[in-house]
C-alpha cells in the first residue's frame, strides 16, 4: 500500500483505525483504569474515563458501522491488582461495544489478568487480509503487513501535540507497518518527531528507522497524512 | 488603620534604658556602653514602641542592630515574668524567618544576650528562671520536635510553612495560645509573593487561637511601599508604626564599564576587560562578594577568575554559593565568609538575605541588579557596622543594562525605591488555609470570611470568590457518586457550616501544605549520550527545538525532550537564547519610566548641546566612570545618526520599528516600550493577539525589559499604532486571557496552583511526585478544568498571570494614556533594526499567540510542512 491509497483503504477517527474492506475497527491501548492509577499517583480530579471511552467508541462505531471490533492490547492498565471499580468499568464498556459487533481482545503487556476477568476469548494476534494485528510487545513473524499499538505515538507540531498514527511503507521486511496511537486520551504519549533507529519499543521494530515513518493525524474528522518524520525534522520551525 | 512613619526617636537613650528591668539594663550598659551610641537608630525607635505593645515594622539596613531592636523589649518582659515565677511551659514569642539558615543564625544570636543576662542575674543575686528558645522547621529531627511538648521553648524560631503546620497540630497548638509577640524577619522577601499572603492568613488564624491581639513586629530591608508591607503584617483595622531608618548608611557606589566603547569592542576583548576589571577590584580589597543575576553566571565568573589568574585565585581563597549547590558546600562557604577566610565569593541571589558577613569590604554586582531594592540589599552586605561606608561597584557590559543601571544608581542615591505589589485574593492559598481551618474544627462560612478578610491581601475578598473555593474543595465539579473521592471538605449551604472530610485529608494536608513550588531540572545530554549539564524549568518553558543555547561555556542546539532529559547536538552557531534568559529578573515598571525620562533628557541634550555637554553632565550627575559615560554617549549618538531623535522612546512616545526580512520570510516589529519585563510580557501578548486577529496568522513574540518583538509572515503587514488606537482599554482582560490560553506560561502557573490547592499532590501514599510529572498531570487537567464554570484553580491561574505577572494595572494605565494622546506610537520602517533595538534583536521569538483553534493549527502546520518540503525538493 502506498501513501495515498492508505487514506482510501483505511478510516481514522478518535485514534481508531478502520479497515474499510473488511469492516474492522481497531483500537489499541485502551488502558482502562488509567484514571484510578492517576488518582493513586496524587491526581485528584474526576477524569470521566468511562464516559469518555464510551463516547469515543460510540462515535467511531456510529461513523464506520464495523462488523468486527478488535481491542489491540493493553486493554487494562493495571497488571497487578485490578480494583473492583475498574473491573466493573471494563465489563460495562465491553458489554456496550459487544452489542454492536463481534469483539476480539488481543493481549498486551498490561493484560496479564485479562483472561481472569472476562469470559470473552483473548488472543495473541489476529490475521485479517494482508494485516497481522498484534499489540507489539512481543516478536512476530514478519510475513505480512503489521498493525500494532504499544508505542503511544504523539506528533509535536509547533507548540502543540497530537496523537498520531505512524505509517511505514514497506519498512518491515518489505511489508507495511501501521502503529496506532493510544485510544485512551489519559495516556501519556511519546513524542516521535526525533526518534532514532532502535528507539521504538516494539522488539521487532528495533532495526526500523522512525525517520521513514509518516505520521497521520486526525482531528474533528479531517485526516492529514504527513511526509516521513525525517523530512519534517529538517524543516525550519515557524519561529525565526 | 493608622500607619505612622517614624524616622526619629521619640525618647532619649536614657529614657529607653529606664524602661528596662535592672538586670537587663545592667547587661546592656556593660555590653554596649562603650559604643558610639548606646542604641542604634532602629533600636531607639522600635524598642519603646514594642514596650508599649504597639505593632512595628522596622525598616533598616544590615548591621544596624535590627535583631535586638525587635527582641529587646521581649527579652526584657520575659525576664520580668521569669523572676516572678510566671514563665509557663509555653510559647510567648514566635520568630518567623523565610530561611531555615536564618532561623539557625538568630538562634545563635539569642544565645549571647540570654547568657549575658543570666550571668548578670546570678551576679546580682537574683537568679532567673531559664528562658528557653528553640528552632523548628522541616530539617529538625522528630525527637527534638517531640521534646518541645515536654520542654516548650518560650521563644520559637520557625519558617512560615512550619508555622502553618503547627497551627494544625493538635497538641502543639495548645502551646501557642500564650504567644504575645510575633516577629517576622526579612519580611521583604515574603511580601511580594504568595508566601507572604499565606503567612498573613496564618497570623489571623493564630489570633483566633489566642483569642486576643498580639504584638506584630516586622523587620525589613529596603522596600516600597512600606505602608503596604505594614498592612500585610498588621492586617486590616490594626495600627502599625513604621520605623524607617533606611538612609542612615552611607554608600560609595560606582558604575564601571570595562571598555570605553562598549558597542564596537569585540566580544573576546570585552570579556578579557571585564575579568581584568573584576580582578583589579577584588585584589585591592580584603573580602569581596560578587553578585551575578544567575547561578550559571556565578559559576562562570569564578571559573574565569581562577583560569585567567591562577596565581591569584584557587579554591583556597575563592568560592561560589548558590541554591543548586549541596547544603554542605553552602554551609562551608558561609562559614568561611563569616570568618573572613576567603578572598572572593561569587553568588547569585542566595546570599542576598540575612547571614552576617562582617569582613566584607566590597560588593561587586555584575550586570544590572534590575531594581533599586536588590541593589541596596546586595551592596548592603558589605560593611558590618553603621558608620562604615558601604562600598559597591557595578560592572556592566550590556548597552541596555548600562543605561538602566546608571539611572538606577542615580535614583537610588536620591532615595527612590521601586515598588512591589502584594498579590491579592489568591484562591489557591485560600483553599489551603480554608482546609487548614476545617481541619481544626468545623467553621461557619461567615467566620471564615471574617478571619480571612482581616488579612491585607484578602481585604476585598468577595463572598462569591470564597464560595468558588468551597465549591472546589467540596468537589462540586465531580459527579455525585464520585464526589467522596475528591472532596476534602463538606459544605452545608443551608446552615453555612464547613468541615473536613475523608480520612486521608489530614495526612494529605501535612505532606503537601506550603506555597513554595517544586521546580524541575532537566539533564542535558548530547544525542550520543554525553552528559552536558543541567537546565532548570524556567529555561525550558521558553525553549523550542532548533534553539541554540549555551551551557557550561559550550553551545548546543536543542533537538527534543524525552523523559527528564533534553537531547542536544553540539553546534558552533550563534545562540538564539541568551544564557541568562531563564533567570531574568525583571526591571520594574517604575524604573522603566525613569529610564524613558533619562532617554528623552539625554537625547535632547545631545541634540542641542553636543557630546561634550552630555559627557560632563553624566560624569557630574551620575556615579559612573568615564568609560561608562563614553559608552552611554556613543549609544545615543549612534541611534540619532540611525533614525534621529524621534527614533528614541520617551515618556510620551513608544517607537515601533518594522523590519522585513526576505531571508527568513518574516516581518518583525521591534516595539521599544521601556516599561520593564513584566509589563512587556503582558503588553506584547496583548498586541500580538490584536495583530493575530487582524491578519489571521499566528504571531511569534518575545519580551524583554526594553521592549518586545512581534514576528509575522513577510506577506502580512499591520499598523501597530492603528490597532492600538482602535482597541478599547476595557477589553484588555478579555484579550489577554485569550492570548494566554494555550501557552506554556498558563500550564506552568496552573500546575503550581493545582499543587497548592491539593489537586495535584506532591506526596501521596508514600510516593513523591517530581515537578515534571506534576506538569504532565497539569497539562492533562487544564482542558478538563476549562469546561467548569468559575473553577477556582483555573480562575486563580489567570488572575496570577494578569495581575501578578503582567501587572495589568500598569498596562491599563499606559493604554489609557495612548488613548488620550498622552503617549504617541511612532512607527518607522527600516531594513535593519536600530542600535537601540540591538538587545531586542538578540532575543529570538519565544512564544506564539495563535489566532484560531486546534484544527487550524494542524492545517496550517501541515500546509507549511508540505510547502517547505516542496521548496527543498
Amino acid at each position: 500500500m502506498i501513501g495515498n491509497t492508505l487514506l482510501q483503504e483505511c478510516g481514522f477517527l478518535h485514534n481508531c483505525l478502520f479497515l474499510r474492506s473488511d469492516r474492522v475497527l481497531i483500537a489499541a491501548d485502551v488502558h482502562i483504569g488509567m484514571e484510578e492509577e492517576l488518582h493513586c499517583q496524587g491526581l485528584h480530579f474526576p477524569l470521566n474515563e468511562e464516559e469518555t471511552l464510551l463516547a469515543r467508541f460510540g462515535e467511531a462505531i456510529e461513523f464506520f458501522r464495523p462488523q468486527r471490533i478488535i481491542l489491540d492490547g493493553d486493554i487494562m492498565h493495571s497488571f497487578a491488582t485490578i480494583p473492583r471499580r475498574v473491573r466493573e468499568k471494563f465489563r460495562r464498556i465491553l458489554s456496550t461495544i459487544t452489542e454492536y459487533a463481534e469483539v476480539t481482545l488481543i493481549r498486551g503487556s498490561h493484560d496479564r489478568l485479562l483472561p481472569y476477568i472476562t469470559g470473552t476469548s483473548t488472543a495473541e494476534s489476529v490475521v485479517i487480509g494482508q494485516w497481522h494485528i498484534a499489540h507489539g510487545d512481543r516478536d512476530l513473524d514478519r510475513d505480512r503487513s503489521l498493525i500494532i499499538g504499544h508505542e503511544h505515538p504523539v506528533l509535536e507540531l509547533d507548540m502543540a501535540r497530537e496523537p498520531c498514527f505512524l505509517f511505514g511503507e514497506r519498512v518491515c521486511d518489505r511489508h507495511d507497518l501501521l502503529i496506532l496511537p493510544a485510544f485512551n486520551p489519559l495516556c501519556q504519549g511519546v513524542v516521535v518527531n526525533s526518534l532514532r533507529c532502535g528507539e521504538l519499543l516494539a522488539p521487532m521494530l528495533r532495526s526500523i528507522d522512525p525517520a521513514d515513518l509518516q505520521p497521520v493525524v486526525e482531528h474533528a474528522g479531517e485526516v492529514f497524512l504527513f511526509p516521513p518524520l525525517g523530512k519534517i525534522q529538517a524543516c525550519s520551525p515557524a519561529l525565526h | 488603620m493608622q500607619q505612622e512613619r517614624i524616622t526619629q526617636a521619640a525618647r532619649s537613650d536614657k529614657e529607653i534604658l529606664q524602661l528596662f528591668d535592672p538586670v537587663v539594663r545592667e547587661w546592656w550598659i556593660r555590653t554596649y556602653g562603650n559604643s558610639s551610641t548606646l542604641f542604634t537608630p532602629p533600636q531607639q525607635i522600635a524598642v519603646p514602641l514594642i514596650h508599649d505593645q504597639r505593632n512595628v515594622l522596622i525598616c533598616s539596613p544590615t548591621g544596624s542592630g535590627k535583631t535586638l531592636s525587635a527582641f529587646l523589649s521581649i527579652l526584657n518582659h520575659l525576664v520580668i515574668l521569669g523572676r516572678a515565677g510566671n514563665l509557663d511551659n509555653s510559647v510567648y514569642c514566635l520568630y518567623i524567618s523565610p530561611l531555615k539558615s536564618l532561623a539557625n543564625d538568630i538562634h545563635r544570636n539569642l544565645e549571647e544576650p540570654l547568657a549575658g543576662i543570666r550571668a548578670i542575674s546570678e551576679e546580682l543575686g537574683a537568679p532567673l528562671e531559664e528562658i528557653r528558645h528553640a528552632i523548628r522547621h522541616g530539617d529538625v529531627p522528630a525527637a527534638q520536635k517531640a521534646k518541645m511538648l515536654r520542654l516548650t521553648p518560650h521563644i520559637l524560631n520557625t519558617t512560615p510553612e512550619t508555622f502553618a503546620i503547627l497551627l494544625n497540630s493538635p497538641k502543639f497548638r495548645e502551646k501557642m495560645r500564650t504567644i504575645r509577640w510575633v516577629i517576622v524577619d526579612e519580611i521583604h522577601a515574603l511580601a511580594g509573593s504568595k508566601r507572604g499572603v499565606h503567612l498573613s492568613v496564618s497570623l489571623e488564624r493564630l489570633q483566633e487561637l489566642i483569642g486576643k491581639e498580639f504584638v506584630r513586629i516586622g523587620c525589613s530591608a529596603t522596600i516600597e511601599p512600606l505602608e503596604d508591607v505594614g498592612g500585610l503584617l498588621a492586617g486590616n483595622g490594626r495600627d502599625i508604626a513604621i520605623a524607617d531608618t533606611r538612609f542612615v548608611r552611607k554608600f560609595d557606589l560606582r558604575l564601571v564599564c570595562p571598555v570605553p566603547d562598549l558597542i564596537n569592542t569585540p566580544h573576546e576583548d570585552l570579556t578579557t576587560a571585564l575579568y581584568s576589571a573584576i580582578d583589579e577590584l577584588v585584589w585591592s580589597h580584603q573580602n569581596t562578594l560578587i553578585f551575578t543575576n544567575t547561578r550559571h553566571g556565578a559559576e562562570r565568573v569564578l571559573q574565569a577568575l581562577r583560569s585567567r589568574f591562577p596565581h591569584r585565585y584557587s579554591d583556597l581563597n575563592s568560592g561560589c554559593h548558590h541554591s543548586s549547590m549541596g547544603k554542605e558546600a553552602r554551609l562551608e562557604i558561609e562559614d568561611r565568609l563569616k570568618r573572613g577566610d576567603v578572598r572572593v565569593v561569587t553568588t547569585s541571589t542566595s546570599l542576598e538575605l540575612g547571614i552576617d558577613m562582617p569582613h566584607l569590604d566590597l560588593v561587586i554586582q555584575v550586570g544590572s541588579p534590575k531594581s533599586v531594592a536588590a541593589l541596596v540589599q546586595r551592596i548592603g552586605r558589605a560593611g558590618h557596622s553603621l558608620d562604615q561606608v558601604v562600598k559597591g561597584r557595578i560592572v556592566v557590559v550590556d548597552r541596555d543594562e548600562l543605561i538602566e543601571t546608571a539611572v538606577m544608581l542615580r535614583k537610588g542615591l536620591d532615595g527612590f525605591v521601586d515598588r512591589i505589589q502584594i498579590p491579592g485574593n489568591c484562591l489557591d492559598v485560600l483553599a489551603q488555609q480554608v482546609l487548614g481551618m476545617a481541619l481544626e474544627r468545623p467553621h461557619h462560612i461567615d467566620e471564615i470570611e471574617c478571619i480571612v478578610r482581616r488579612s491585607y491581601p484578602y481585604r476585598s475578598l468577595s463572598r462569591e470568590a470564597l464560595l468558588s473555593v468551597l465549591r472546589y474543595l467540596s468537589a462540586q465539579h465531580a459527579g455525585m457518586d464520585e464526589r467522596h473521592l475528591y472532596a476534602k471538605i463538606w459544605y452545608d449551604a443551608e446552615n453555612g457550616m464547613v468541615g473536613k472530610k475523608g480520612k486521608a485529608i489530614r495526612a494529605i494536608y501535612y505532606m503537601n501544605a506550603g506555597t513554595i513550588p517544586d521546580e524541575f531540572v532537566c539533564d542535558v545530554v548530547t544525542r550520543d549520550g554525553s552528559w552536558v549539564g543541567k537546565l532548570d524549568e524556567k529555561y525550558l518553558e521558553r525553549m523550542n527545538p532548533g534553539d541554540v543555547f549555551v551551557i557550561g561555556g559550550s553551545k548546543f542546539r536543542f533537538r527534543y525532550r524525552r523523559g527528564g532529559n533534553l537531547y542536544v547536538d553540539p553546534t558552533g552557531e550563534r545562540p538564539t537564547i541568551p544564557s541568562w534568559y531563564s533567570e531574568r529578573l525583571p526591571l520594574s515598571f517604575d524604573l522603566g519610566m525613569q529610564v524613558l525620562a533619562f532617554k528623552e533628557e539625554t537625547a535632547t541634550r545631545l541634540e542641542q548641546s553636543g557630546r561634550g555637554e552630555v559627557l560632563s553632565h553624566l560624569l557630574s550627575h551620575y556615579p559612573v566612570d568615564e568609560n561608562a559615560a563614553a559608552s552611554i554617549c556613543e549609544i545615543f549618538e549612534q541611534q540619532i545618526r540611525f533614525g534621529g531623535k524621534t527614533s528614541i522612546p520617551s515618556p510620551h512616545s513608544i517607537v515601533v520599528e518594522e523590519v522585513p526580512d526576505a531571508g527568513t520570510s518574516r516581518r518583525t516589529y521591534y516595539v521599544l516600550a521601556n516599561y520593564g519585563l513584566r509589563f512587556n510580557e503582558g503588553f506584547s501578548r496583548y498586541i500580538a493577539s490584536l495583530v493575530a486577529r487582524e491578519i489571521t496568522a499566528n504571531v511569534a513574540v518575545a519580551a524583554g525589559d526594553m521592549g518586545f518583538i512581534l514576528s509575522v509572515p513577510l506577506y502580512k503587514r499591520v499598523s501597530v499604532a492603528a490597532l492600538l488606537a482602535r482597541a478599547h482599554p476595557d477589553t484588555i482582560s478579555a484579550v489577554l486571557m485569550h492570548a494566554v490560553e494555550n501557552t506554556n506560561l498558563l500550564k506552568r502557573v496552573f500546575r503550581i496552583n493545582a499543587a497548592r490547592s491539593f489537586m495535584i499532590l506532591r506526596n501521596y501514599r508514600g510516593r513523591k511526585k517530581s515537578a515534571r510529572k506534576q506538569q504532565m498531570n497539569a497539562d492533562l487537567l487544564i482542558s478538563f478544568c476549562a469546561k467548569i464554570r468559575d473553577f477556582s484553580v483555573l480562575t486563580e491561574s489567570y488572575r496570577e498571570i494578569l495581575e501578578d505577572r503582567f501587572e495589568i494595572r500598569n498596562i491599563r494605565e499606559i493604554l489609557a494614556r495612548i488613548h488620550t494622546g498622552g503617549i504617541r506610537v511612532t512607527e518607522r520602517r527600516s531594513p535593519t533594526p536600530g542600535p537601540m533595538s540591538f538587545g531586542l534583536a538578540a532575543m529570538g521569538a519565544r512564544d506564539v499567540v495563535s489566532v484560531e483553534d486546534r484544527i487550524s493549527l494542524i492545517r496550517e502546520y501541515h500546509r507549511r510542512v508540505l510547502q517547505q518540503i516542496g521548496a527543498v525538493a
